[in-house]
């Protein structure tokens, strides 16, 4: 009955279907959700500071500690995703303090070989490269988690000020022929900060990606990406840079900018708190789009 | 145990995300019915999802995201609408005599299509939900607040009026 009163002809359906965000459209909305993102971030950071000042005078209680560095409990008790077919990211420290005045959520990723994942009709020498990377990637999230933890232990032992650190593991969802590992670290003494690092690991080599590798022989991919985040940030956040600024985001692109790849193939440049602009920005991930790069990227 | 209160928000931050990011196309249609301007419909949804995912925190109940996505969709659209300089598409025709620069829309069924566009936002909202976004009658009830059978009789009254008018 409802079926013959409710009906319109399908082919409306269709039409009306037909309609959708360009790709360019639905970059502007991606930047504009991060701009949200953004700023939500930057109001918890206030907030948990706020927040551990308040529970000072409330609890005075250390209410737990879970270090778990066992890495077969952690295999056994993850949910663990699966990173392509060869690698997974378990956490092989789960960490947390809370006291009167001291907050700590430590989550130490590890990447591992999939026991389970066929890797047969891998090179040998692509496997050889890809277990190279992951213990440098391996060392460097310990090294990074390590230095956050013993800041956070010293400040406890020391009965300093309030202090509140979190860092975890994570993974970014990418195109099949990547994988990236972001670890994000924040740490709020009054005032809060958040910075991250980016692994992005080429699954066809094992190696760690490099920016220039996503650029043609000889091309001068650096102004076009200045040109292109400089563009973004005055057309989402209305931030112009000035000189000082724009040469020192030419120095990041050249020697140390952090980058991913999205799912949609795109170049991804991220930037912590105050690397390219005021604080008050938050740390950056400005979407590039394959448009404005097809005449240089690979 | 008490959580960084961070993460549940960025939780629910990820939920909204999550939607936005399936659905915007559908968000992107349903404005541009309205608005008959890529360039308001694009600005609808973008305003649409800055706000969401900005009072992401205040979500009460996360099974009803969807809904209340529709909501801050429809509050853009009428926001838009009630702009003046901003006017209606039957007044953009009678303006200019015909559907001008402005109406990009490329539906091939004109007639039924007019036809929706005659009926009352709210009434079109609900023949848009119901039949091009599969909406059950009970989720079109919330998003527009109001009950289910007010809402049948919605659908009745236009499918009517429409049946009327399309024989006419």
């Amino acid at each position: 009955m409802e079926q013959k009163i409710y009906s319109l002809p399908q082919e409306i359906k269709e039409q009306y279907e037909a309609l959708e965000l360009s790709g360019e459209q639905v970059e502007r909305l991606k930047q504009k959700m991060l701009q949200a993102k953004s700023e939500n971030r930057k109001e918890r950071i206030r907030r948990n500071s706020r927040q551990i000042m308040a529970t000072a005078a409330m609890l005075a209680i250390i209410l737990f500690v879970l270090p778990n560095t066992s890495k077969t409990v952690a295999l056994a008790m993850q949910q663990i995703p699966v990173l392509g077919d060869f690698i997974e990211l378990i956490t092989v420290r789960d960490y947390e303090y809370e006291d009167e005045q001291h907050q700590a959520s430590i989550k130490v990723g590890e990447l591992v070989l999939n026991e389970f994942a066929d890797v047969q009709h891998m090179e040998a020498s692509v496997k050889k490269e890809l277990l190279a990377t992951i213990k440098n990637i391996n060392s460097e999230i310990q090294k990074v988690t390590t230095e956050l933890l013993g800041d956070f232990e010293t400040s406890v032992e020391d009965r300093e000020g309030p202090l509140s650190v979190w860092t975890e593991s994570i993974q970014i969802p990418s195109e099949e022929q990547y994988l990236v590992i972001k670890q994000e670290c924040f740490m709020a003494a009054g005032s809060g900060m958040e910075w991250n690092y980016y692994y992005t690991i080429d699954l066809t080599t094992g190696k760690l990606l490099s920016l220039e590798e996503l650029f043609k022989e000889n091309a001068d991919y650096v102004p076009v990406l200045a040109d292109c985040i400089e563009k973004q940030l005055k057309l989402v956040y209305g931030y112009q840079l000035d000189e000082f600024l724009r040469d020192e985001l030419v120095r990041q692109l050249e020697e140390e900018a952090s980058f991913y790849i999205n799912e949609a193939g795109n170049i991804v440049m991220c930037f912590d708190e105050g690397d390219i602009g005021p604080m008050s920005l938050g740390d950056l991930e400005i979407v590039i789009s394959n448009d404005d790069v097809k005449e240089i990227r690979k | 145990m008490r959580c960084f209160p961070g993460k549940e928000e960025k939780k629910k931050e990820q939920i909204v995300e999550e939607i936005i990011l399936k659905k915007y196309n559908s968000y992107y249609r349903l404005a541009y019915s309205y608005v008959h301007r890529e360039a308001d419909a694009e600005d609808i949804v973008q305003n649409m999802a800055y706000k969401a995912l900005r009072a992401s925190r205040t979500l009460q109940h996360p099974e009803f995201v969807e809904t209340w996505l529709y909501r801050i969709l429809m509050n853009e659209i009428f926001r838009l609408l009630k702009k003046p300089e901003n006017f209606s598409y039957e007044e953009l025709i009678e303006k200019t005599g015909n559907e001008g620069e402005y109406a990009e829309d490329s539906y091939e069924d004109v007639d039924l299509m007019q036809v929706i566009e005659s009926l009352s936002a709210k009434d079109k909202l609900v023949i848009e939900l119901r039949f091009f976004e599969d909406k059950k009658l009970e989720e079109i009830a919330l998003v527009l607040e109001e009950n289910v059978s007010t809402v049948k009789s919605r659908l009745y009254r236009s499918l009517k009026k429409m049946r009327i008018m399309l024989e006419d």
